[in-house]
């Protein structure tokens, strides 16, 4: 056994390197030193935000070195100042203000926080080192605390909508317990880690690791219908101090292979605004209602085409003759067609027996949600003394989603300390505990939009299908087929079964998740020498989840077949472990006057286990709705499995600086992971940056206030997940007529005991500049990238062996361009500034494998519509079989009148990636009011939606209404049935005759035959569409009562605010499916709509206070 | 403060972690021997039957009821995939790779003991591969498994399906002389979960099917059908056959090869059947062959109702069926729809003797044809019974009519007489209905090479292009997208009116 690094025990001594506070005034140097040289003036004053006091606040006379700091209620006291000097008031985070003193004896100063002007916050570097914004050779974004709070978002991840330049935000829908996905410079990998890793004070966390390598909720029609979550939807907003977006090699090339998507780093709130006890308490309520809802048609109810009404045993028209019904005719109830009669109010014999009108229920679809709420308060008590700092918060939120049936609740305490053991050692110790419970998680709708079964006709009463999906007694609702089980039978074969087995899921089943999660972490600093420092720190990130589900009995036992029965019980236990560690040894020091280094040599470790056991009933519940495993029909079956990683690493950095203006950082790390085959598990990766601040080296034209430009280059190593590249075999044991026989089963991906890791090899270029005294600023980056040795789960014919191998695949590479911009257009009593941001990135294949024509990540309707791609093409695009051509380029029309479609080759009709997307944010002030908004767009791109063609087919939408009657553009002809008003004749030449196509006929036939299920439909037309949209994310209306008002309160300060979040579109290119519609963590994915449940919208009331 | 940093990083544990330690990496002849064996395509489990049997050949062989749907003849493009994915991603072709890799690694001494492993599965994967040609014409066989092969992808051609057949029927031969002489060992014995090491079965079981496939052959090339039956038929010691020894009263479980469920099994058809309303009788099985000859097997195979033994007409339109179908017979409930101890029918005696039958009747004399004709009813009679008889939920079993009944319904409910196109369509039929659902792979395939029963398929309000069954299925999306270069090859053949190389009539 040779052992490369001895198991041990490090012994991590602390010491006090800095805690936050420290550093702000390192960053911004502030020397409190007073020149009373001249007899001045003094001036007096108050620094707020919107908040509120800003404690610590710098307020400096321009060109000195005078200056002060706030205290704890913003004041200030400001000696010596002659008229006609600038004031200059700063605090990191905000825009600094200027303000000429003209002999004013007080001042108010309302500083504006702004994210975007990264030179002033504080970014955690790499494995926490904290680094001078000026000194970075790579782009990040940040986004402040209030930006991720202000409109009352649940999580952090869907308040970055449109705030980061290049960072693309997908949620998915279905609330506050469903995955948001951050997709950071387009697609970095093909199949896995395509998530940016999550950073909450310097310990890695667990996103959706449980998942392996498969994720959640990929395509999936018929494994697991819930909409899960990950696991940042457990860091509670409230608590994060500030978030930094790490996005290019270089910048990530320290945290690791993970961190190859990007890295999203949080710090959570510490104890130091106020100083003193403080309390802060925020409560924001919303309700929430389903939006964007397509565009359906009211006018006909079910039936088919007339050939195939009359082939079901209706009139053409799609009348059933039926002697109880008043009218002597009933609707069509199976159809999924909505071809039928038109809906005039006819009294009819409903399904459920009962006579109903045979009216358009325009807000059906509407009706199967419910309006939502979401309550969440948040109260923190904060401290600083000499020897400790802290804050403890505690959340709670309560969450009724818009699905009926679905809630969840959510309580998060959050403590984080610094103990100052000496003066050269300090402790960070932080802990997080949140527990959540949710019941009935959302289901997604792909079995009821993706599927005829779940088609409910315009004429479909929501409330009847909310009676019916279960009887009087408890049971599932009663198909006409099974008159015995209960006389609530329906009376007719209807269609919508999984619409109301949907609701039997959601209504009367009983899923509840219990989650507790513990992240902690500890922190040593110490300050060996002068010159030497050591960090080191442990964290952990527990998770233990139980599941039950509760499936209630669908019928009596009574009517129970010989060897089954229904319902069912199954309990499920979790167990996520993620234990982190890390050591950094630090030198610093100078060459001379101008020339400063540090050196640091560090290890990284992390190990991860993910347990998961599960037992259930098999073949129903013997006894009725009794549920205990004990109560199972048949022979329990249970399952566990057990899955863990090992993966660590030696690194080492080498800054440089010169002059305060230029800087070069160079790293390096040895990486050594589990999931890969022995012989390939390590790998090695270098990078470096510099940046050159030229407005500090040079002397600038007086507009130009701040210049910097950057650069660097970054390899990062991909590890594969766990287990996919074993050749393995799974065992059985086989009760069989033998006995227990031992049975060897195949995978169905095959594994490969050659993979390697894939690389990153990324450069980037960037340029920051400010003008009129940082007035407007922007930040652009270029970069581009190739992504080596990409591992992809490989889709595969059968026959080969395997439905898939895993395998690298081949070489990718992407670039963009990144560009931020912010103003402050306006300054004074009213106070306008804006930030805007947009990032184009674009991915192609540059090379695959040998043996890989290409590569398929999506292929739907018999292959008629695929996401492919191959050697020098763009990833994302969307091929599909056409309509078939002749040589004049006209469409062949088949003898029956439809458009022929040509299976022999493809076409691509465009690529499911945006070409842009971005945000823009603004702030508008006011005495106290202060308003905030921020849309946020994407341009280009397609998106696949099968579910809206077969909708389109079955005559559902107001689209459909072209060609029904003369007035929509229907042609007079005769069929076998007689003379109707909605013929269509398709423009073609005959496919046999080559003559023009006269062959008319009905709208009905048409949309069925054009828009149906599989590879014979106009597959373009009906499932790809595109998708641009600009959207109002959110905005805040905020008011800070008077301070005058507040303190007789005994409040420092207080603020309300309307909110409302997913407003509105401004314009939007889809018009019967959400934008954001698409569920799943896979790139991808996200450009695939397989039947989600619907988008909302939300609006609500925020209150903040402090005491 | 002092606190321990406590990682096992060390080489030995990254390669510890490396592997999943729910699966074994240890490749072993008897385990896969064993997965290839237990198959839910061959047993009669929910997921082939709901999606696949009563889907596709259920409803082109008409052995099923089937809604009047327009999209009734439309195949399931991804449960036909999945069909095709469980006969070789994980199935048995891949198995067989896995094994013959295995086998090869194998030291010289050990190969001796595991022979007798890859003759069994050899005659297990011709049976299964003869039927994925049934359904779609040429398959990918002969480079098919690349992956167990050497671990990577080369894309296999699709082999042409006559030379399929040629090579199938040799190797039955080829494995039929090897049972003929080989001894079974204890692990033999107990892996072989299909018949339990018994290698006189084993070479009845590959004789007979070597005789299924001549005989679907016969038709494209009668010549080299014609010798080798004939060859067979002449000497049965050579050649001994699944088929009961021509005793009517037999008993299935000595004789017939049939994979019985695993004994912790406990679910039935109900639901697989009553979803598509598949528990619904036939129209032709029911109101054309078995009420009209007051069939001995009616009550094992139907419920009867008030107004007598009748199913629903095949034309009627959905509604009306809804509205009516209480006045219909359903499928026996303790023979089919709840029967947890039905075992998948792999080769029956009666379909043996059905196919000397035929053999006698083209090329032989008719009275031989007509002993094993009635043999072979008499054995259907036996082996319904004899699966009504093996539930034990405690439904009401049916004790098998006494021997002059069953004459009596031989003498004139199928009396084997008239011209030899009538005496063949004779066979065919009760073939059809012997076969029924539960190998309704091997009643399409009849029905298409024979053209009997003459059903009648509706063909009002379907969708253009799929007013008809189709006469093969068209090849799955996956294996189209990812062998698209050897699919270029066959794609013209690639059509759901393509027919299979022995449907010559």
């Amino acid at each position: 056994m040779t052992k490369t690094f001895k198991t041990g025990k490090l012994i991590v001594l602390a010491c006090a390197l800095s805690s936050l506070g420290v550093l702000h005034a390192e960053l911004t140097p502030i020397k409190q030193s007073t020149d009373v040289a001249q007899q001045r003036s003094k001036v007096t004053g108050t620094v707020e935000d919107a908040l509120g006091s800003v404690a610590g606040a710098s307020v400096i006379i321009k060109g000195s070195t005078n200056g002060v700091i706030t205290d704890l209620n913003g004041n200030f006291t400001l000696e010596g100042v002659n008229k006609g000097q600038t004031i200059q008031v700063s605090f990191i985070g905000y825009i600094s203000q200027e303000i000429k003193y003209e002999g004013q004896s007080s001042l108010r100063i309302v500083l504006v926080e702004d994210a975007q002007k990264i030179s002033e916050v504080v970014v955690t570097a790499p494995i926490g080192v904290q680094r001078q914004p000026k000194a970075l050779g790579y782009s990040v974004s940040a986004i402040t605390s209030k930006q991720l709070t202000e409109s009352g978002s649940t999580n952090f991840a869907s308040a970055m909508y449109g705030k980061a330049a290049g960072v693309k935000v997908t949620t998915a829908p279905g609330g506050a317990s469903s995955a948001v996905n951050v997709q950071i410079r387009g697609i970095n990998s093909l199949n896995y880690n395509q998530q940016p890793l999550y950073v909450v004070d310097g310990v890695m966390i667990r996103n959706d690791g449980q998942n392996g390598a498969s994720g959640a909720n990929n395509n999936n029609y018929w494994d697991d219908q819930r909409i899960r979550g990950n696991g940042i939807l457990d860091i509670n907003p409230e608590d994060i101090e500030s978030l930094t977006v790490l996005k290019g090699a270089s910048a990530t090339a320290l945290y690791g292979s993970d961190a190859a998507s990007g890295v999203v780093v949080i710090s959570t709130k510490k104890g130091t605004k106020g100083g003193g006890l403080g309390i802060d308490f925020n409560y924001n309520i919303m309700a929430e209602k389903v939006a964007f809802l397509p565009k359906y048609q009211n006018t006909y109810g079910p039936g088919y085409d007339r050939a195939n009404n009359v082939a079901s045993g209706a009139t053409p028209e799609g009348w059933i003759a039926d002697t109880s019904s008043p009218s002597g005719y009933r609707p069509f109830f199976r159809s999924y067609g909505n071809f039928g009669p038109k809906m005039e109010g006819q009294d009819v014999m409903w399904w459920d027996g009962s006579v109903r009108s045979y009216s358009a229920q325009p807000d059906n679809y509407a009706g199967i949600y419910q309006t939502g709420f979401t309550s969440n308060a948040n109260l923190a008590l904060s401290n600083q003394t000499d020897k400790l700092n802290y804050r403890l918060s505690y959340s709670r939120l309560d969450y009724k989603g818009t699905q009926r049936g679905s809630n969840s609740q959510k309580n998060t305490f959050n403590l984080n300390s610094t103990i100052k053991l000496a003066d050269n050692i300090s402790i960070d110790a932080i802990a997080s505990y949140v527990n959540t419970y949710t019941e009935n998680r959302p289901y997604q709708l792909g079995q009821v939009l993706g599927s005829y079964g779940g088609f409910f006709s315009r004429a479909e009463d929501m409330d009847v299908m909310l009676d019916k999906y279960k009887t009087s007694n408890g049971y599932k609702y009663v198909t006409y087929d099974h008159p015995e089980r209960s006389d609530e039978a329906f009376k007719y074969n209807i269609r919508a079964t999984n619409l109301l087995d949907f609701f039997w899921q959601q209504l009367r089943n009983k899923y509840e998740e219990n989650e507790d999660r513990l992240i902690s972490s500890v922190t040593l600093n110490w300050s060996i020498l002068d010159h030497l420092k050591f960090r080191g720190r442990i964290g952990n990130d527990y998770t233990g989840i139980t599941t039950e589900n509760k499936q209630f009995n669908e019928y009596s036992t009574a009517f129970n077949s010989t060897s089954s029965s229904t319902g069912g019980y199954t309990t499920a236990k979790g167990i996520y472990k993620v234990f982190y560690g890390d050591a950094l040894l630090t030198w610093d020091g100078k060459v001379g006057e101008k020339l400063g280094y540090s050196v640091s040599a560090g290890y990284q470790g992390r190990s991860e286990e993910y347990k998961d056991q599960s037992t259930s009933t098999k073949n129903g519940l013997i006894t009725e709705n009794w549920f205990s495993l004990s109560n199972s029909y048949g022979i329990l079956n249970a399952s566990a499995k057990r899955q863990e990683l090992l993966k660590y690493a030696y690194l080492g950095i080498l800054n440089l600086s010169y002059s305060d203006y230029l800087f070069l950082e160079a790293t390096a790390r040895k990486e050594y992971s589990s999931t890969l085959p022995p012989k390939n598990n390590n790998y090695f990766y270098p990078s470096v940056n510099g940046s050159f601040v030229f407005s500090d080296a040079f002397t600038m034209p007086e507009a130009i206030s701040y210049g910097k430009v950057r650069a660097s280059y970054g390899i990062v190593g991909n590890a594969a997940p766990m287990y996919v590249s074993n050749v393995s075999y799974t065992q059985d044991a086989l009760q069989s007529i033998n006995g227990s026989v031992a049975a060897l089963a195949l995978s169905s991906s095959y594994g490969n005991n050659n993979l390697k890791a894939e690389t990153k090899y990324e450069r980037e270029l960037g340029l920051e500049m400010k003008f009129l005294e940082d007035r407007i600023g922007f930040d652009i980056s270029y970069y581009d990238n190739v992504v080596k040795d990409q591992i992809m789960d490989l889709s595969t014919a059968a026959s080969v062996g395997a439905t898939s191998q895993i395998v690298n695949v081949g070489e990718i590479a992407s670039n963009g361009l990144e560009l931020a911009l912010n103003a402050t257009p306006v300054r004074g009593t009213v106070h306008w500034s804006t930030r805007f941001n947009i990032g184009f990135n674009k991915s192609k294949v540059n090379k695959l494998a040998t043996g890989v024509p290409q590569l398929i990540f999506y292929d739907a309707e018999q292959s008629a519509i695929r996401v492919v791609a191959k050697e020098g093409e763009d990833l994302g695009n969307i091929y599909v079989y056409d309509r078939a051509k002749n040589e004049n380029g006209d469409h062949l029309i088949n003898d029956d009148g439809y458009y022929v479609i040509d299976k022999s080759k493809y076409v691509k009709v465009g690529n499911i990636m945006p070409k842009a997307t971005g945000g823009w944010s603004n702030t508008i002030m006011y005495n106290n009011l202060s308003l905030d908004f921020t849309l946020d767009y994407r341009f280009g791109g397609k998106m696949v939606s099968t579910p809206t063609k077969y909708a389109t087919g079955a005559g559902m939408f107001e689209n459909t209404m072209k060609y029904r009657d003369a007035e929509h553009g229907g042609l007079t002809f005769t069929d076998d049935y007689g003379t109707w008003n909605d013929g269509v004749l398709l423009n073609g030449v005959n496919a046999n005759t080559g003559a023009k196509n006269t062959k008319v006929i009905g709208a009905a036939d048409y949309y069925m035959n054009t828009y149906g299920w599989g590879y014979d439909a106009w597959n373009e037309d009906g499932a790809i569409f595109d998708n641009s949209f600009i959207k109002m994310r959110e905005i805040s209306l905020a008011y800070r009562v008077p301070s005058k008002v507040t303190s007789k309160l005994g409040l420092n300060n207080l603020r309300v605010s309307v909110i409302g979040r997913n407003l509105f579109y401004v314009w939007k290119t889809l018009e019967n499916v959400d934008p954001e519609a698409p569920l799943g963590n896979k790139w991808w994915s996200q450009g695939i709509d397989v039947g989600s449940t619907a988008a909302s919208r939300s609006f609500g009331i925020s209150i903040n206070a402090n005491f | 403060m002092a606190t321990t940093l406590i990682f096992g990083s060390c080489t030995d544990q990254l390669e510890e972690k490396y592997y999943n330690p729910e699966k074994s990496t240890t490749m072993s002849i008897p385990g896969f021997f064993t997965s290839a064996l237990n198959s839910d395509r061959v047993r009669p489990s929910y997921w082939n039957v709901r999606t696949f049997l009563e889907m596709q050949p259920g409803v082109y062989a008409q052995t099923n009821y089937f809604g009047n749907g327009n999209t009734a003849y439309q195949q399931a493009d991804s449960y036909c995939e999945q069909y095709w994915n469980d006969f070789y991603g994980r199935g048995i072709m891949s198995l067989y790779r896995a094994m013959e890799v295995t086998y090869a690694n194998l030291p010289d001494a050990d190969k001796k003991n595991q022979e007798i492993f890859m003759k069994a599965v050899e005659v297990v994967l011709y049976d299964r591969a003869s039927q994925m040609v049934d359904l779609w014409g040429d398959i990918p066989f002969s480079e098919a498994g690349s992956l167990e092969t050497n671990s990577t992808i080369t894309n296999a051609k699709f082999d042409d399906s006559a030379e399929l057949y040629a090579t199938f029927i040799a190797g039955l031969d080829e494995c039929a002389t090897y049972f003929a002489s080989a001894s079974t060992t204890a692990d033999f014995s107990k892996y072989d979960i299909l018949l339990s090491g018994n290698v006189k079965k084993w070479q009845q079981y590959a004789n007979s099917l070597r005789l299924r496939l001549l005989m679907r052959m016969s038709n494209a090339n009668e010549n080299t059908a014609k010798t080798e039956v004939l060859e067979m038929l002449s000497k049965p010691a050579s050649y001994p056959l699944v088929d009961g020894a021509m005793a009517s009263n037999y008993n299935p479980a000595n004789v017939d090869v049939l994979l019985f469920p695993l004994t912790t099994y406990t679910d039935n058809l109900n639901s697989a059947l009553s979803e598509l309303n598949c528990n619904w009788a036939p129209d032709y099985l029911l109101n054309k062959v078995m009420a009209p000859s007051n069939d001995p097997r009616l009550p094992i195979f139907f419920d009867n109702t008030s107004k007598g033994y009748r199913a629903m007409p095949v034309e009627s339109s959905t509604s009306w069926a809804e509205a009516n179908y209480a006045d219909y017979c359903y499928l026996d409930s303790t023979t089919f729809v709840q029967n947890a101890q039905m075992p998948g029918f792999v080769m029956t005696s009666s379909e043996v003797n059905f196919l000397k039958a035929e053999a006698y009747q083209r090329w032989g004399n008719s009275s031989d044809a007509k002993t094993a004709f009635e043999t072979a009813v008499k054995q259907s009679v036996s082996f319904y019974y004899y699966v009504n008889n093996l539930n034990s939920a405690g439904l009401r079993k049916e004790s098998k009519p006494s021997d002059s009944e069953i004459e009596a319904f031989i003498e004139s409910g199928v009396s084997y007489s008239g011209t030899d196109a009538q005496k063949l369509a004779l066979i065919y039929t009760q073939k059809w209905l012997h076969f029924g659902l539960w190998q309704a792979n091997q009643a399409w395939a009849e029905y298409r090479r024979t053209d009997v029963p003459a059903l009648t398929f509706p063909s009002e309000g379907k969708l253009s292009g799929y007013t008809t069954p189709p006469t093969r299925l068209i090849y799955p999306s996956g294996e189209v997208s990812n062998n698209s270069e050897n699919y270029k090859i066959v794609a013209g053949k690639d059509t759901r009116s393509t027919k299979l190389f022995w449907d010559v009539k």
